[in-house]
């Protein structure tokens, strides 16, 4: 069975590389464009997180602290995508699992999902 | 033969003769001369004399221009000296003598004081000591000093005035052109753009300039007599800031010291000023310790302003290269498994493009970040020859042209950020590259010591001038001779490695003869 990783990003070309990388990769992807449907549940649970920063008007962080509190979904692995650099610290600090820089390498983003999924 | 005077020098005192002589003649040769001498000595001397006291009498009325006058009240007539009329500009023997004629010499303005002053002296017995001006017939304005005494018969009244009256008209002039440079130079003390504040030696502000109101709204009189150490106006966190510019100021005499703090406007918030500092201690006028104050609040807002700017951009920027990388790689990884070699070598050109751009846009987010001081290292123990291998590996994917030769010798690990020491090598290594177009190679070498490892990067290209090489670490520099200036770059790189590596304790520094290419080597302390 696919492993399914539901993805936060407001971008259109990172949705679809996302899209691209994970579906070449044998993942599901399920990309959310905006927080308020995480907010509200209306989502099934993955078997990983990828939230990117920006959000249309939400952090990605609070997002990440939402998913984190909640005893549903607190035990799934969240990883943070940002240009922020030095993200890693602030990505802890919000609960994430782990964290990638852009622009990446394919290779690495694979290989922190791999880790965590 | 004719009269001669003649001097003889007899105990070193000077004698007159009068001599006449007779000479004989014979045969064209002077054969006897006889004559009577007459001692002209005590005459001369009496004539010398009488000449010296006339000559100091004359110099003492012309010097001062002194007149005499004697002003009978019973006649009612003032009779002067002929030098007195040349103080009034006329001719000698021109005055009638009568005192309205007097009054009318004076200018309108005066006539009053000077009546007041006459009758004041005369009524109470007291010498008269005023100043006034008078017109002369060509209309010129002077100022005349007068000094006069009252002279009264045995009874007590009083019978005649008589004094000096002496023209002190340049020295009225001098006076005026001192006050009107006085008062220039206050004006534009007290409308100076910036502030300006006189301290002694403890602190204590001796003078406040007008400017003070308009720049932080404080009445200048108010802050006279305050002391910086104890009613300052500055930031509390800036304290410190001021009293270390206070004293560096003195210790060092007429040396300019420029600092920056905050300061408290009275109706408003904390300004920033940007301050400078001059100790004239020693100066006989100023006799203190000068500042300056400007506010640059505004300036320093929009200096923010900019970098924020300028660092949200970059963070921008990073989104669409992000999916343009992803692209690349994807199809380079499609071109793979379809063995279309060709196509995936372009890709992967294309991807060192990317990572070029990459930099760039870091370069710019790591400017703005070590302006703010907000640069901050990671610590962890890696291997510099394994980093150096990756680094190496990609960027050679960049260059056809250029061998990158690896020199490594056995180091041990080091402690500090890997990622950021990596940037400092892909900034020397594409450095090496650029300015090396007609070169086909470049070399990195590491090399272990007792505390510290050195990283070297050799190049053989166009190398730096001297001049240049001392530069070449500052914030936006860019070697801007006509052939470096065509190559491309923001002149970022060096000053961003230059920060990482001082940042992690290390030196950073570069060899190089022009035309005879460039080595530029960093060390880093193990721990």
């Amino acid at each position: 069975m696919k492993k399914k990783i539901l993805i936060t990003d407001d971008d259109e070309g990172v949705q679809d590389i996302f899209k691209l990388i994970f579906e070449r990769a044998g993942y599901d992807v399920s990309i959310y464009g905006e927080a308020v449907s995480i907010f509200a549940n209306d989502f099934t649970n993955p078997d990983l997180f990828l939230l990117d920063r920006q959000l249309s008007g939400q952090d990605g962080l609070k997002v990440c602290k939402f998913l984190k509190n909640q005893p549903a979904t607190k035990h799934i692995p969240v990883i943070i995508v940002s240009a922020t650099p030095g993200i890693g610290e602030l990505a802890q600090q919000a609960g994430a699992d782990d964290f990638i820089e852009k622009p990446f390498q394919i290779k690495d983003l694979l290989s922190v999902v791999e880790k965590w999924i | 033969m004719s009269d001669v005077e003649t001097v003889e020098i007899k105990d070193e005192e000077l004698f007159y003769f009068l001599n006449n002589l007779v000479g004989v003649i014979e045969n064209k040769k002077i054969v006897r001369i006889w004559g009577t001498q007459r001692d002209l000595t005590p005459q001369k001397k009496a004539e010398k004399e009488l000449a010296k006291s006339r000559k100091q009498h004359d110099f003492a009325l012309a010097a001062g221009s002194v007149g005499t006058f004697v002003w009978n009240f019973i006649t009612n007539k003032i009779t002067w000296t002929k030098i007195q009329s040349g103080l009034y500009g006329m001719e000698e023997d021109s005055f009638d003598g009568n005192i309205e004629t007097w009054f009318n010499f004076l200018h309108p303005d005066d006539v009053e004081y000077v009546k007041q002053a006459a009758k004041e002296s005369v009524e109470n017995n007291k010498d008269l000591a005023i100043e006034f001006r008078i017109l002369w017939p060509d209309k010129s304005l002077h100022w005349i000093m007068c000094r006069a005494n009252i002279f009264s018969d045995k009874e007590g009244k009083a019978i005649e005035m008589s004094g000096v009256n002496i023209d002190i008209t340049e020295r009225k002039l001098k006076e005026q052109i001192k006050e009107e440079n006085e008062e220039r130079f206050r004006a534009l003390v007290q409308n100076s753009f910036d502030v300006i504040t006189v301290f002694d030696n403890d602190g204590t502000i001796t003078y406040q300039s007008d400017s003070l109101k308009r720049v932080l709204g404080y009445d200048a009189e108010s802050r006279i007599g305050k002391n910086i150490f104890k009613d300052s106006i500055v930031h509390p966190d800036d304290l410190e800031i001021e009293k270390n510019l206070f004293q560096k100021c003195i210790e060092t005499p007429y040396v300019y010291i420029r600092s920056e703090f905050r300061m408290k406007h009275n109706e408003d918030d904390y300004k920033i000023m940007e301050v400078g500092c001059i100790n004239l201690a020693n100066n006989s006028s100023i006799h203190g310790i000068i500042q300056f104050y400007r506010d640059v609040t505004e300036r320093r807002m929009l200096e923010k302003q900019k970098e924020e700017f300028i660092g949200v951009a970059s963070h921008e920027l990073k989104t669409p290269v992000t999916s343009i990388k992803a692209y690349t790689q994807i199809l380079y990884e499609i071109f793979k498994e379809k063995e279309d070699e060709y196509s995936a070598d372009l890709l992967l050109k294309m991807e060192g493009q990317i990572d070029r751009l990459t930099t760039l846009i870091k370069d710019l987010l790591d400017v703005t970040k070590i302006t703010e001081g907000q640069l901050t290292l990671k610590r962890e123990e890696y291997d510099i020859n394994e980093l150096i291998k990756e680094v190496a590996g990609e960027m050679q994917v960049t260059t056809k042209k250029h061998k990158i030769t690896l020199n490594l010798s056995k180091i041990p690990t080091v402690f500090g950020d890997r990622n950021k020491t990596s940037q400092v090598i892909i900034n020397l290594l594409s450095n090496a590259i650029k300015y090396s177009p007609e070169a086909n190679q470049v070399i990195i070498s590491t090399k272990g010591s007792e505390n510290e490892v050195t990283v070297c990067v050799q190049d053989f290209g166009i190398g730096i001038t001297n001049e240049m090489q001392k530069k070449l670490f500052n914030r936006f520099f860019r070697v801007s001779d006509e052939v470096a200036s065509t190559f491309s770059g923001l002149g970022l790189g060096l000053f961003i490695s230059s920060e990482i590596v001082k940042n992690q304790n290390g030196h950073i520094w570069v060899e190089s003869t022009p035309k005879a290419g460039a080595t530029f080597c960093f060390s880093l302390p193990y721990k």
